[in-house]
């Protein structure tokens, strides 16, 4: 198969957009695509300081890889789980996190959670008996958590994280199987920052295929962590994701044309906005944006642990405990 | 051809395609290594070719949204039966081969 634009072999061929690439014109067309995507959904511009959310997998990486290529200022965080698994998860992608920033002399922010306040994600998991002692509910508040508040505290307007296509047509599956009608409305590939604690959310990599941002990581010679993460083995995400993958395999664009038709109708006003909007004040511990009386999910959680443990309660002064590279 | 530390031998003649069928993976979510370069899925395949196979599937546990996923919600874990069910398919397929080996 030859490249559409110069006749060289491809490396790749994206039956959606009947689009075959060689290696330089696939390392061209990434980074293009990205911006036209920047700039359709508004997310940020060159004056903007953004904090990519770093995992140490291929999307995040490549994310930033790509914001670096096409000269925004973007610094990366890497939230440290302790997840064991087996493997040293979390120890593999933080080093791997690491190499990535230090060969391209980028600033990457470290948080450990463990040092931070005192336990694990799988310990607070068990401690905090949220998630049926599976940790992907406590870890998912977490990362939440402190992702907007290295971003706020750290002065970045901007969170960027490398959610694909595959990622959100999952999730809109999901929800729409179960028809989440919250979680559909607040499905985008931006989420505005709504009050002056939050920053604003971004997925620039929302129209690629995971396929694609696979191929980008190799062919950059971006070293990732393959492994998955211990706790998503036999995920309903990978489960949807494997469905999709079958209806493109008969049809291809399919997913795509699911989630863009999502956005379509969104913006034509399928979905009508919650008649109450929810009111956010300040956590009554940490300060952080909450909906909830009194003090923050997190901090409520970070209570039982410090009960349990005698762990530190989150501190006001967490970038203290933020390792800059 | 090498699948998260699994060996599938294919015949020689056949494109990475139908290799991957064969051996009952996604074409959709594999991606082809041939001495560090990226194969198309029409690419041939010739006697003695080592191919490296990179599964492009992750699976996140968060939204931006406030959305987290847990592993056990739906009760079945049919993903498990899923690779339960390309595992023997390939199982059977390497048993069964013969000819060129790729």
């Amino acid at each position: 198969m030859k490249c559409r634009k110069c006749s060289e072999k491809a490396i790749i061929n994206m039956r959606q957009h009947k689009l075959a690439l060689c290696e330089t014109h696939f390392l061209e067309w990434v980074p293009e695509q990205t911006q036209r995507f920047i700039e359709k959904y508004a997310m940020f511009t060159p004056e903007d300081k953004i904090l990519v959310a770093i995992s140490g997998g291929k999307d995040s990486l490549s994310l930033w890889d790509i914001l670096i290529r096409l000269g925004y200022h973007a610094d990366g965080l890497y939230i440290g789980l302790g997840i064991d698994g087996g493997a040293n998860y979390s120890d593999e992608s933080h080093r791997l996190s690491q190499k990535f920033a230090d060969e391209r002399g980028l600033n990457l922010r470290v948080v450990e959670v463990e040092e931070t306040y005192g336990a694990t994600i799988p310990e607070l998991a068990v401690i905090s008996n949220r998630g049926r002692d599976k940790p992907c509910s406590v870890c998912g508040l977490s990362k939440r958590y402190i992702m907007n508040r290295a971003a706020y505290d750290g002065g970045y307007n901007v969170l960027a994280t490398g959610h694909n296509l595959d990622d959100e047509a999952a999730v809109l599956m999901q929800n729409t199987l179960h028809w989440a009608g919250g979680y559909l409305v607040r499905q985008a590939p931006v989420l505005a920052a709504t009050h002056s604690g939050l920053a604003r959310k971004v997925k620039p990599l929302c129209r690629f295929y995971e396929r694609e941002m696979a191929a980008y990581a190799i062919v950059r010679g971006i070293e990732y962590i393959y492994d998955e993460c211990p706790h998503a083995v036999g995920s309903t995400t990978i489960y949807y994701k494997e469905i999709l993958n079958q209806l493109e395999e008969k049809s291809p664009g399919s997913k795509l044309q699911f989630y863009l038709s999502f956005l379509q109708a969104k913006e034509q006003g399928l979905f009508a906005p919650q008649s109450v909007e929810v009111e956010l004040h300040a956590c009554a511990k940490c300060g952080q944006p909450t909906s909830a009386p009194g003090e923050c999910s997190f901090c409520r959680m970070w209570e039982k642990v410090r009960a349990v443990k005698g762990g530190r309660l989150p501190a006001a002064a967490m970038l203290t405990n933020i390792v800059e590279a | 051809m090498v699948y998260r530390d699994k060996e599938y031998e294919v015949p020689a003649g056949m494109t990475v395609r139908d290799a991957l069928k064969k051996v009952g993976l996604q074409p959709e979510t594999t991606l082809a290594v041939h001495e560090g370069k990226l194969l198309t899925d029409d690419t041939i395949l010739k006697e003695g070719m080592q191919l490296k196979l990179v599964a492009v599937i992750s699976g996140g546990c968060i939204s931006l949204s406030g959305q987290t996923e847990h592993p056990e919600r739906s009760g079945a874990r049919p993903s498990t039966s899923l690779r339960s069910a390309h595992a023997a398919r390939a199982r059977r397929v390497v048993e069964g081969s013969g000819g060129g080996v790729v």
